[in-house]
């Protein structure tokens, strides 16, 4: 819960509504602030103006009054004819007036009204022979003015008036104005809030939910996991902004991310596997080696310990260890050719027709030994790859000298040369007892035999079609096969095509590939 | 040090918030003094124009039955009247100092139209429709006497006067708002003669005008009615002198672009008002007139009606200021403009101020209406003693 709470107090969302509310609400403030001394700054220049025309207006009442009386333009006059100058005043709208003498006296008036007023400055003004008005301000929309002058006719000081004015109609209806306003204005900032809250909102939430899926991805991660689903869960399709493209990017990268986790999820299946295939290798070689060296080894303990004497184990154990030697030989330059490491041969274009039939021809004494012949078709077209010939030749020779030891006796080998799709075939078919299925993508591993029995009487180590293999790869192509057990095995040496070349060799057309 | 920046935002956030939450809900000054500045000299002692005395005189009675009255010669405190009374129309003579009626004569049972007394009382004007048309009558009542002046048989013929400011003279002119007067219009001087022996007499001069179609028509007589200024205009304007002891019209030559109004004729020369408001002084009309402004009118404002004295070095500004409030202001002319901004000279409240008139350059007299509680009005006559 305190988690909970800690998180939305350090959202974005709660931040921005922070400075915004902060800002709006204090801003709200000072405007209804200013507002309200701008408008009592414009009440009391008006009110200034009417006090100046209260003051004129009052001066000019007196001297009339007076005039219309017995012109007496003197303090004694003003206090005589007091009750017709208040008479003329209030006639012309002052309320509540108040006349004094020069001391500040009571002449005429309510008392209770003069009592108030004398305390106020205003009226200590006018004693000092100044005109001043007090204006107070009523929570309510109350807006009182007193005011109080001096009243001096021909350059004497014969008396003092004091009156009201009430302000309030104006004030208050001003005041109204102001505040329907600012409510107005309340409304509008409230409005603008719950937008820009919502914007925020709609902003933040993908954020969020992103946030979450990157936590949810972050625990899968763990286990191997994928984010697919959650990304699914986004749901974002359709935001063309930075955040729908934040979003499309994010997503990207955990694609990315997820295909470079298959990727490695595939290298290290691939390391096991070829740890595992080492390992098989390594126990493979130690145990091609260690038969061999077993055979040397045991018929040399018999010959010195029988000596010179038992020739019949002396010729046949030196028969053994000579041939056992020669396999040992043979089985280790192999070896050495699958690790590649007498490779000094530049690669260039080659007709593998030329190179195919040269093979064959090569091959087929072997076949025959077999009691087998071998079939070349497809061998007089040009058939341009770049390669290295030698390397190549090794390829067609351990394939062709597998189908030979494998086929059935009396049966033809078919050896055929095609050209497709920018590619090169050269299929070696045999009749045999065939390869299973399951063997079938196990026959390319370094000594690998169908048959070990056989194929060690045969002399072979088990390492052709791996070298086979490993040259094709090489080579950008490969060699693949495809066996009927009990019928017939087919591999597939498939070349990719160096291009439309004239040949080489009695300027024929080459054929297109 | 991140916690320390922390604390200064909040600090500074919470001081801010807090000072516009006191500035904008706390109570600004709920009180203040101002004191105004000191008044201009004119105002405390009007030296220009002052007035000496008032005199006011409220009259009995209703002010709708007052058909028109004139303030008798300066010094005096008399008040000459015409009203309804009696199921016709009285003259009477009142004492406005003892508030007594010192004379009251009978004028009339028939509707009366465009009476005016003369200044100083001494003649009584007025139009009266018998079997035979329309009659000018003027009454002496000083003698009792009266006189035909003229007569004519359309009622639809109109006419206007006006009175010299010794009020031993009346001009009266046809219209130029009816069809008979459009080509062919007179104006014609009575001159009122008084002898105890000889009786009441008047002596007529007429002049024949040439008309110019539909037209306002304005007849102003300088003091003495030696020299009367006519204009007649609607679109073109036309002026003429009118000299009287000769017999001669004079046309004068044109000095106002726009439509302006005739005030008065004075030796000062010929004040007129322009539709704005504004006030100007014609000097030289008969050779090369010159325009000089005295006054702006206030635009949108109700005009002021206008009274300009016989010497005119004296104009006085009757004005509506709001409500029922009227003020009258002076305005003092000194060779040919304006010397200042007019003083305010009374101010008082009326439900309406009727006339204005000058007596002998020496005082105003206005007067109004003033409301009654039962509905009905009373008559208030100010008289402005002046100096200036």
């Amino acid at each position: 819960m305190y988690r909970k709470k800690r998180r939305f107090f350090h959202s974005i969302l709660f931040r921005i509504s922070l400075w915004i509310l902060l800002p709006g609400i204090a801003g709200m403030f000072l405007v209804a602030y200013f507002v309200e001394i701008q408008m009592r700054y414009y009440i009391e220049k008006q009110i200034m103006e009417d006090m100046q025309r209260a003051r004129d207006n009052s001066l000019l009442y007196v001297r009339q009054t007076l005039l219309l009386n017995d012109g007496r333009m003197d303090a004694v006059g003003f206090e005589l004819y007091r009750d017709e100058i208040e008479k003329q005043l209030s006639g012309a709208g002052y309320r509540e007036v108040l006349l004094c003498d020069p001391k500040g006296m009571l002449l005429a008036g309510d008392i209770k009204a003069f009592e108030v007023r004398k305390t106020q400055e205003d009226f200590a003004r006018a004693k000092e022979q100044e005109s001043a008005f007090s204006v107070r301000y009523g929570n309510s929309g109350q807006c009182e003015v007193f005011f109080s002058m001096p009243v001096k006719l021909n350059g004497q000081f014969i008396g003092m008036i004091s009156c009201f004015f009430d302000y309030g109609e104006l004030y208050g209806g001003q005041s109204e104005t102001i505040e329907r306003m600012i409510w107005i204005t309340v409304a509008v900032f409230i409005l603008i809030c719950l937008v820009i809250w919502f914007t925020v909102y709609r902003i933040v939430l993908p954020i969020r939910k992103l946030s979450r899926a990157a936590g949810e991805i972050s625990a899968h991660l763990a286990d191997g996991g994928q984010g697919g689903m959650i990304l699914d869960q986004l749901q974002l399709q359709g935001r063309r902004d930075e955040i729908g493209e934040l979003c499309s990017n994010y997503m990207e990268m955990l694609q990315v991310i997820e295909e470079q986790f298959q990727r490695i999820r595939e290298d290290k299946d691939r390391i096991l596997e070829l740890w595992s295939s080492r390992q098989k290798f390594y126990n493979n070689v130690t145990h091609e080696l260690k038969t061999p060296l077993t055979t040397i080894s045991g018929y040399a303990q018999l010959m010195e310990k029988n000596g010179l004497g038992d020739e019949e184990l002396f010729y046949t154990g030196t028969g053994h260890i000579l041939k056992e030697s020669t396999r040992l030989h043979r089985m280790v330059v192999q070896l050495l050719e699958l690790q590649d490491k007498a490779d000094t041969e530049e690669a260039r274009q080659l007709n593998l027709s030329e190179l195919v039939e040269s093979v064959t021809e090569t091959m087929n004494i072997k076949a025959n030994r077999y009691d087998n012949t071998l079939v070349l078709k497809g061998a007089k077209e040009y058939f341009p790859v770049v390669g290295k010939e030698d390397k190549l030749r090794q390829v067609l020779i351990n394939v062709i000298d597998n189908a030979i030891k494998y086929g059935e006796p009396g049966n033809p080998i078919h050896i055929r040369i095609t050209g497709q799709a920018g590619q090169i075939l050269v299929t070696v078919s045999n009749q045999g007892q065939g390869i299973r299925k399951d063997e079938l993508e196990t026959i390319f591993e370094p000594f690998y035999r169908a048959d070990k029995g056989l194929s060690r009487e045969m002399g072979s180590a088990g390492l052709g079609l791996s070298i086979a293999a490993k040259i094709m790869e090489e080579h950008q192509g490969r060699i693949t096969a495809s066996s009927i057990p009990g019928k017939e095995t087919v591999f597939t040496i498939c070349f990719p095509a160096a291009g439309r070349k004239e040949k080489a060799q009695g300027g024929a057309k080459g054929t297109d590939i | 040090m991140n916690r320390r920046i922390q604390k200064c935002r909040i600090g500074f956030w919470g001081g801010f918030l807090m000072a516009a939450a006191l500035g904008g809900c706390g109570a600004v000054e709920q009180g203040r003094t101002f004191v105004l500045p000191p008044l201009e000299k004119q105002m405390t002692d009007p030296e220009i124009f002052r007035i000496d005395q008032i005199q006011q005189y409220i009259g009995s009675g209703y002010a709708e039955n007052v058909i028109c009255l004139a303030w008798g010669d300066p010094g005096t405190d008399l008040l000459y009247l015409l009203k309804k009374d009696h199921g016709g129309y009285v003259y009477q003579v009142v004492d406005t100092g003892e508030d007594t009626v010192l004379n009251s004569i009978f004028v009339d049972d028939r509707p009366l139209e465009n009476a005016s007394i003369s200044p100083g009382g001494e003649y009584l004007s007025y139009e009266v429709q018998d079997g035979e048309g329309m009659k000018l009558i003027v009454l002496c009542p000083r003698q009792g006497a009266r006189q035909i002046l003229h007569g004519w048989e359309r009622p639809e013929e109109t006419f206007s006067y006006i009175w010299s400011d010794d009020g031993t003279l009346l001009f009266s002119w046809q219209n130029g708002d009816t069809g008979d007067a459009y080509e062919e219009w007179q104006v014609t001087r009575y001159e009122m003669e008084t002898d105890p022996e000889a009786g009441f007499r008047c002596k007529v001069v007429r002049f024949q005008m040439k008309g110019h179609g539909r037209a306002r028509r304005s007849v102003c007589p300088n003091a003495d009615g030696s020299e009367i200024y006519v204009r007649e205009q609607l679109g073109t304007s036309y002026n003429w002198l009118l000299l009287p002891d000769t017999v001669t019209v004079e046309a004068l030559p044109e000095y106002s672009e726009t439509a302006v109004w005739p005030v008065r004729y004075t030796q000062a020369g010929l004040f007129v008002q322009e539709e704005s408001g504004d006030l100007y002084l014609i000097g030289d009309i008969r050779s090369k007139p010159v325009k000089t402004k005295l006054l702006s009118g206030n635009e949108g404002a109700y005009d002021p009606f206008l009274c300009v004295c016989v010497n005119g070095d004296h104009v006085f500004l009757m004005e509506w200021v709001n409500y029922s409030m009227y003020q009258i202001s002076g305005l003092c002319i000194a060779d040919g403009e304006a010397d200042g901004q007019p003083v305010v000279l009374y101010k008082d409240n009326y439900e309406s101020l009727n006339r204005i008139n000058i007596v002998g350059d020496q005082a105003v007299v206005f007067w109004g209406e003033e409301f009654l509680e039962n509905n009905g009005y009373r008559y208030k006559v100010t008289v402005l003693r002046y100096h200036g």
